[in-house]
């Protein structure tokens, strides 16, 4: 018997697959897209307290799938990992600072201080080679602060703008 | 009636494969204008294909404008040359320069002229023929006139119009090859950008050495692989600012405006309307795409023994298609991740792509032209 779990963190929604195995206790896990083989050893109630950070809304099971969906069996090492939402970044922590990927010339600036971005909007053009690449977000959050001017030549990793420190 | 006759002698001369060349004519001009399809070449190509064959132009033949830039720049190889010197003065090898591990990608995106040229041997063009057909599929335009006119002259028409094609039709040609044969999790892979700043002296010494080194090992070579670093030279010695402005503009404008007429009246219908003209163009997208996917598939193979941070999508720069090829790269990295920035090291590879695929004209010539 296979559950499957949407959740949401923040407003990126996930999926995982629990299914229970044969054995008492051994479930089949899919985060990510990667499957874990896990057993649960012990199962007790604690008064240790998790402490808040994000609501996490677990969409209720869909109705038991009749049969297994296949992304929930072993994956053979050759079949690419399901389309998996990307946390923010590469690190857990999102960065505070956007610097430059390359050097070039910024061309345009369409982000303004206090504005609330999305990841992957399009924050700055850069011009590189003469081909214009744009810039995009990596995080939500506030902009802070833009540290370049258009028409303003940059180098690798210059700094490009500061988000706002929301959690403190 | 004979002055009639001879008021209508154009129009009483008019062949079904002239009138048919003029509409060929026509595509290539909207294919520039409306398409933006390489303008700079293919409006003038179009324009000299409609001149070359209005029946009895007096453009045509030893003393017609297009015959005297025909036998003054194209038949003895000069306006090719002439521009390579304008291509090395806007070049840009500093991100090659950083990169030399680079080169390996450009000798890979080579490997497409040898395939095809099997397969145009084998469907009846003669060696020298197939040689030409094969330089199609390293996207260098120039290149692909210099060695046809050495070794195929009569198929220099549709093998310039071919590649020329073909040049600006990279945006179009290699994505889907690319997303082929590069699985979504490599083309995610990032690659940091490294910053090795190069010396002034190793900028202005690399033309140089590449010259010297390229011309003892393929003597063919040395007229394109010449002119291609004496820009370059000029470029980065930074003290002849004039020249290289004369070499990348007026002379560059100049010589193509007279490269692409003269190319454009080789475009005579009893030469151009063959089958042979319908097969180069199928020959060239095959060595097109074969020269894509050999660049590609060495790139997945070096990803594959260092295990390191190398995107293979770059073997797709490998060509020397400058510098569209490296754009398409990055464009197509930026689909899967747009946090990856792979330009640079596209534009090291597209750069060796441009010196290999001169070098591979030598290597061709060296082989075939002495036959």
């Amino acid at each position: 018997m296979t559950k499957r779990y949407t959740i949401a963190v923040g407003d990126k929604t996930y999926i995982i697959g629990v299914q229970s195995l044969d054995a008492s206790n051994r479930y089949r896990v899919l985060v990510g897209g990667r499957v874990y083989e896990l057993k649960v050893l012990t199962e007790e109630e604690t008064e240790m307290e998790i402490p808040a950070v994000e609501v996490i809304e677990a969409e209720k099971e869909k109705p038991a799938l009749a049969h297994k969906p296949p992304e929930l069996l072993p994956r053979s090492r050759k079949s690419e990992p399901p389309e998996m939402p990307r946390t923010a970044g590469q690190s857990e922590v999102a960065p505070r600072e956007l610097h430059a990927p390359m050097p070039g010339v910024i061309i345009e600036i369409s982000a303004s201080p206090g504005a609330r971005v999305s990841r992957g909007d399009v924050l700055f053009v850069l011009e590189a080679m003469k081909m214009k690449n744009p810039i995009r977000s990596p995080r939500d959050g506030v902009v802070e602060a833009i540290h370049v001017q258009p028409g303003q030549n940059v180098n690798f990793d210059d700094l490009l703008l500061t988000y706002r420190d929301e959690g403190a | 009636m004979d002055l009639l006759t001879t008021l209508f002698a154009g129009l009483n001369s008019l062949t079904w494969g002239a009138t048919l060349m003029l509409a060929i004519g026509g595509g290539l001009i909207y294919l520039a204008i409306v398409k933006e399809y390489e303008p700079v070449l293919l409006l003038p190509i179009g324009a000299g294909a409609i001149l070359a064959n209005l029946p009895l132009s007096p453009l045509v033949g030893e003393d017609g404008l297009l015959g005297i830039l025909y036998n003054a720049g194209v038949a003895n190889e000069l306006f090719p040359l002439l521009i390579f010197v304008g291509i090395g003065a806007m070049t840009d090898f500093g991100p090659l320069l950083e990169r030399p591990h680079m080169l390996l990608l450009g000798a890979a995106g080579q490997f497409g002229i040898f395939g095809t040229l099997f397969l145009a041997l084998l469907l009846g063009f003669d060696i020298n023929e197939a040689a030409s057909i094969g330089i199609i599929g390293a996207i260098d335009g120039p290149t692909s006139i210099y060695v046809s006119n050495l070794l195929a002259p009569h198929l220099l028409g549709p093998i310039a119009v071919v590649a020329y094609s073909y040049m600006s039709l990279v945006p179009i040609i290699q994505p889907p090859i690319m997303r082929a044969l590069i699985t979504k999790k490599e083309r995610r892979i990032r690659m940091p950008y490294s910053e090795n700043p190069v010396s002034r002296r190793t900028r202005v010494l690399f033309p140089i050495l590449v010259t010297v080194v390229v011309g003892l090992l393929v003597p063919m070579a040395i007229p394109l692989i010449g002119m291609l670093m004496l820009g370059n030279l000029m470029k980065e010695s930074g003290v002849v600012e004039r020249l290289v402005g004369a070499s990348s503009n007026e002379i560059a404008n100049v010589v193509t405006l007279f490269l692409g007429l003269a190319i454009g009246a080789t475009m005579q219908a009893d030469a151009f309307l063959r089958k042979e003209t319908l097969l180069i163009l199928i020959l060239g997208i095959f060595a097109f795409g074969l020269d894509t996917a050999a660049g590609l598939l060495f790139a997945k193979f070096l990803h594959w023994i260092t295990r390191g941070p190398l995107n293979p999508l770059i073997g797709a720069a490998g060509i020397s298609a400058f510098p569209m090829a490296a754009r398409v790269v990055q464009k197509v990295a930026q689909e899967e991740d747009f946090e990856n920035f792979l330009l640079m090291h596209a534009m090291g590879a597209n750069t060796a792509g441009q010196i290999a695929s001169v070098v591979a004209g030598g290597v061709v010539l060296a082989l075939f032209a002495a036959r």
